[in-house]
This record gives C-alpha cells, sequence and structure tokens, in this order.
C-alpha cells in the first residue's frame, strides 16, 4: 500500500478508509466463495438448491471488484503495457509529467466511471431494476458503486496531491 | 477502417506510456464510440456505466476471482515444493530429469494457479537451486522453467481461457475441456526437447539422485490431495456435475480445506490470500470494462466487416488468414505482454475468425481458436524483447543475463512452434474432449 501519503491527517483518513475497503473486499470474496460451496452441497447432497443464489453472487461479486479498485488504483496495480516508457527515461522532466499525466488521467477516469455508474443507479431507481430471482432492487448497489469509486477518487487524489507537494515524482516513491 | 486503425494507433500511444491498461482501452473505446455514434458522448457514456454494471453484477464470472483464490491458496499452502520433490523423485535420476521434473512440476502448478507468470516465479525459486546443485547449465535451467511456466496459461483452471472466454462470449467450461490435451501435448513436446537437447549437449543436464519406491511413493501421497481436487473440478465440469463458476468455488472451498489439513493455513496467510485474490481479480475487471467499450465502439463502426473484407481482398484462404493473425500475434508479442495480447486482440481477430468459414465446427470454432491463441500467447511470453516470465526469472536471478535466458529457451520455442502446428492443423487435438463432455 502506498504509505507516502500517511503523514498528514487526511492521509491517515485514506489509509484507514483503504484498510476497511481492504478487509470488506476480502469477506466479500470470502462469501462469494462459501455461496458457491454450499450452494453445490446443499443442490447435490440435501437436494435443498439455495434461492436465488445467483442473485447474492452477483451482488457479491460487484462489491468485491469495486471494493479492491480504489485499493489497486492506490497501489498503482493497474495492469499496464509500459511499451514506450523506455522513451521517457532519459529525460528526468519528460519522465515527470509523463508520471503526472498517468495520475491525472488515472483521476480523470475513476471520476469519469462514478459518474457514469451513478447515472445508472439513477436509471435503476427510476426503472425500478432488481435481480431476477430475489427481486432486490438493483439502485443500492449500482450507486455503492459509484460511491466506491469516488471514495477511490478522492483518496488517490490526496496521494497524488501529498506526493505533488513534497516533489516526489520522477522519484521511486512517487510512484 | 481509419477509425479503428487511429483508435488502435492511439490505444497503443496511450496505453504504451504506462497509462493503466484498463483505462486506456475505456478512454479510447469511449472517444471512439462518441466519435461514430450520433448522439456522441451521450450514449458513450450511457454504454461504458451499462457494460461495467452489466460485467461487474454478471454471476457468471464468479468464475475469475474463486479460481483466482484457488491458485492463491493452494500456492501459499506450498505444494509447489511438494510438486516439485515428486516430479524428481520419479524423473530426476535420468539425464536431464532435473528440468523434465521441472517441466512437469510446472504442468502440475499450472493446473492449480492458471498464471504463467506465478508459475515461473514459483519454480525459479523451487527448481532452479536443486538443477544448479547438479551443475546444470544455467542457460539451459533458466529457459526450462521460463518455457515451463508458460503452459500455466493453458491448462485448466487457467485465467486466460476465462479472460478469452469472458470478452469472445465463448462457454468457459468447454475452454477448459480444451486446454486439458494441448496442455498435456505441451508437456510431451517439452519433455522431448529436454531429450533432445541431452543427446546434444549431455554435459548441460547430469543425473540427480535416485530415489526408492518407498520415498515415491510417498511423494505422492503428499501431494495426492491436490490432485484429488483437481480430478473433482475438472471432472465436475467435465460430466457436467456443475458449471465452471461452480467449479471454481468447489475448488476454492477444497483449496482452503487442503491447507488447513496440510496445517499451512494462518488466519494472517488466509486473509491475505484473500486480499490478493481480490486484488487480482479487480485489476482483471478492470481492464474488461474497458474491453468491452472498445469491443462496443469495434463493433458500431463496422470495424469487423471491413477487416474481413480486407483480408477476404487478399485472397489468403481462411488458413492463410489464420497464420497471417499468428504472425501478427508474433510481431506484437515482441513489444506487448501475453495477457494485454489478449485484451487487444479479441475484438478485432475474434469475428474475423468466425466469419472466415474454417473448415472447423461453427459452434466449436472460438474454442478452437481459443486454445490457438493462447498458445501463442504463451510463446509470446518468452520471445525477445519483451518475454514477460523471462523477465521475471531474470529479476529473480542477477547471476543470470537475459541472454543467457533467451538462449536457453532456444530449443523450447521450437518446441512450441511444433506444437502450435499440431493444434492448427488438426483441431481434433483440441476440441476432442469437448465434443465428448456432457
Amino acid at each position: 500500500m502506498e504509505k507516502d501519503h500517511q503523514g498528514t491527517k487526511i492521509g491517515r483518513v485514506v489509509a484507514l478508509a483503504m484498510n476497511v475497503l481492504f478487509r470488506i473486499a476480502g469477506l466479500c470474496l470470502l462469501g462469494l466463495m462459501a455461496l458457491v460451496f454450499i450452494s453445490v452441497v446443499f443442490r447435490y447432497f440435501l437436494n435443498q438448491p439455495i434461492f436465488a443464489v445467483e442473485d447474492f453472487m452477483s451482488v457479491l461479486l460487484g462489491l468485491t471488484i469495486f471494493m479492491a479498485i480504489p485499493i489497486i488504483t492506490l497501489e498503482r496495480g493497474h495492469i499496464k503495457v509500459d511499451l514506450l516508457v523506455g522513451l521517457f527515461k532519459g529525460s528526468r522532466p519528460l519522465d515527470r509529467a509523463r508520471l503526472i499525466l498517468i495520475d491525472l488521467g488515472s483521476l480523470a477516469m475513476l471520476a469519469f466511471l462514478a459518474v457514469q455508474l451513478y447515472g445508472q443507479a439513477a436509471k435503476h431507481l427510476r426503472r425500478g431494476s432488481a435481480t431476477q430471482a430475489a427481486d432486490i432492487p438493483l439502485w443500492p448497489f449500482s450507486g455503492a458503486f459509484a460511491a466506491l469509486l469516488a471514495i477511490g477518487f478522492l483518496a488517490f487524489a490526496v496521494v497524488v496531491i501529498g506526493n505533488w507537494r513534497a516533489g516526489k515524482y520522477g522519484e521511486e516513491s512517487g510512484q | 477502417m481509419i477509425e479503428l486503425l487511429i483508435a488502435i494507433a492511439a490505444l497503443l500511444l496511450i496505453a504504451g506510456t504506462g497509462f493503466p491498461l484498463a483505462f486506456s482501452l475505456m478512454f479510447v473505446g469511449y472517444c471512439g464510440y462518441a466519435f461514430v455514434h450520433p448522439r456522441g458522448f451521450d450514449a458513450a457514456g450511457t454504454v461504458a456505466g451499462q457494460q461495467v454494471i452489466d460485467l461487474a453484477m454478471n454471476s457468471q464470472f464468479s468464475v475469475l476471482p474463486l479460481f483466482i483464490l484457488m491458485g492463491v491458496l493452494v500456492t501459499r499452502s506450498g505444494i509447489a515444493d511438494d510438486m516439485y520433490d515428486v516430479a524428481n523423485q520419479w524423473l530426476g535420476h535420468l539425464r536431464g530429469g532435473l528440468a523434465a521434473s521441472t517441466v512437469a512440476a510446472c504442468g502440475g502448478m499450472a493446473a492449480i494457479s492458471g498464471s504463467s507468470i506465478a508459475t515461473a516465479a514459483t519454480m525459479t525459486k523451487v527448481a532452479i537451486p536443486a538443477m544448479r546443485r547438479f551443475k546444470y547449465n544455467d542457460a539451459f535451467s533458466a529457459g526450462t522453467v521460463a518455457a515451463g511456466g508458460t503452459i500455466g496459461i493453458l491448462i485448466p483452471p487457467s485465467t486466460a481461457l476465462i479472460i478469452y472466454g469472458l470478452l469472445a462470449e465463448v462457454n468457459i467450461a468447454q475452454l477448459f475441456m480444451a486446454g486439458l490435451i494441448p496442455g498435456l501435448i505441451s508437456i510431451a513436446v517439452y519433455l522431448v526437447a529436454i531429450r533432445l537437447v541431452c543427446v546434444v549437449r549431455p554435459d548441460w543436464a547430469p543425473p540427480g539422485a535416485r530415489s526408492g519406491w518407498a520415498e515415491r511413493m510417498q511423494g505422492i501421497y503428499r501431494i495426492w490431495s491436490v490432485m484429488a481436487l483437481f480430478l473433482l473440478v475438472m471432472g465436475g465440469i467435465f460430466f457436467g456435475v456443475f458449471t465452471a463458476t461452480e467449479g471454481g468455488g468447489i475448488g476454492a472451498g477444497g483449496a482452503l480445506i487442503i491447507a488447513i489439513a496440510r496445517r499451512r493455513m494462518t488466519l494472517k496467510i488466509f486473509f491475505d490470500a484473500l486480499l490478493e485474490a481480490g486484488k487480482t481479480s479487480a485489476a482483471v475487471f478492470t481492464v474488461a470494462f474497458g474491453a468491452l467499450m472498445l469491443n462496443q465502439f469495434v463493433n458500431i463502426a463496422g470495424a469487423p466487416r471491413e477487416v474481413l473484407d480486407f483480408i477476404t481482398g487478399l485472397g489468403l484462404g481462411p488458413w492463410g488468414v489464420v497464420m497471417a493473425i499468428l504472425g501478427c500475434f508474433l510481431i506484437l508479442g515482441m513489444v506487448i505482454d501475453g495477457p494485454a495480447m489478449i485484451w487487444l486482440t479479441v475484438p478485432i481477430f475474434v469475428p474475423l475468425i468466425e466469419a472466415i468459414g474454417l473448415p472447423i465446427r461453427p459452434d466449436l470454432v472460438l474454442v478452437w481458436w481459443g486454445i490457438v491463441m493462447i498458445v501463442a500467447v504463451e510463446i509470446s511470453l518468452i520471445t525477445p524483447p519483451i518475454g514477460m516470465n523471462v523477465f521475471v526469472i531474470s529479476s529473480m536471478l542477477p547471476d543470470v543475463s537475459l541472454g543467457q535466458v533467451y538462449r536457453g529457451i532456444i530449443p523450447f520455442f521450437l518446441a512450441d512452434l511444433a506444437r502450435i502446428m499440431v493444434f492448427i492443423f488438426f483441431p481434433s487435438s483440441v476440441l476432442w474432449l469437448v465434443t465428448i463432455m456432457g
């Protein structure tokens, strides 16, 4: 986990929020595994399928993914191609500009996705969209996904601003 | 067509500078879609949001985090060492036996971890010290691990196969079954390559110590539970007892039980495994969001039709097109790492493969292509200048140069070319199990 934003009060809040998300994401995945495992056992050994198991799986999957996205963004753990990165390594200012642009671009994309998911949540609420079997309303989940991305945006913004102020771009700790 | 070419160039430029692939794909797909669609950015935004929600809340795709979790749990229970020991006990006394053991153990690890890089990294730690102890040539040792590691994405459960299935909308259970025989053929072909190296350069791979039968049986006893888990999961999927997603749940749950039974699981290790699997899954899903957005753009721009018309106009014939695409993979593999190639090429090549009229059952042509494509990606993992497995091994063995590793890979690269030809021109080697599965 990115540690260099933890010196300030807001940095500590970010670290705490990420730790909480980290743990809940793990628990969601555990829940997903347990649900699938138990549903198979119930169906084959007790001849008693669990009601609406796929609905619960889809909710747990979504929560796992969206809780982990802020974390991988902060850890800069997204999949990268790095095809042209070598071209920038010769010039420190150029490389610094590249790193800053990448972080700003990532922030913009997080904000973009949060807004789009908020739009989806509003649409789900308007249309009364629900899961197929258990009829669970979708809007709280699409809304939660949007909120999680917004949290990711805010947390990453704190890191970016912290790095900028500390002049860490272009150094190992900066990115 | 011009829109597609501009999009590809923009994508390579943006992603190439180190911008996250997921965001690059999403950005290019979004802008391209807005450019082509009459309702512009409004429509593109709606499609982006819809795609993301649909994918993240599709219970079928739980298969990915579940199999990733299974791999992480088993890996953390220390099974890699045991697998290598067992392979070594059975094969190590032969000339080149330690290399053969490495390939066999890589196959075993592949059946659990589903990741080439994880397999290569784990086997570097496990196998290289043993090979050094018996004075194996360093280049050959490193080449063996690099090549053996590539099998990780072919033998099911494979994350690469799941990603391909997810993007190309191909049945994941069928893909898993299709990967089994090619995986075994790959191991066999690598063993032949090792044998040939030993004939030409016997000093590169001296025989190791011989183990007694009691020791060998004890070894089997140590890994039987993991073998049983693999057979349970694959057997269950093959006979239609459960779906691929359920197989993932059984696999992950079973892996947890095995790890506890082996006394290799603490609460901390368990929680770390959950988090590692969660983060890996999120990274993959985020790229999938972007790839699906790009897919939408490619389709609305009519690019598959235009690419098809262009290729058909060249008069290459179906097999010629396949060879041309594989040529593209070989070139792309030199500059882009393997998994990224899957994300970038599926939206363009899959519609093409579907439409060129290959003499393969139409409902299985994409299953066959999935395996051929994964083998091409495997080869890219060990070809210069960007061979991810080579980088992993080289970073873990500072005293072995990249050049040495690449030299050690040459026999395996030739073996790779042979096996991919088998899978292309004998599609039944890939599809036979799929046609008889329940």
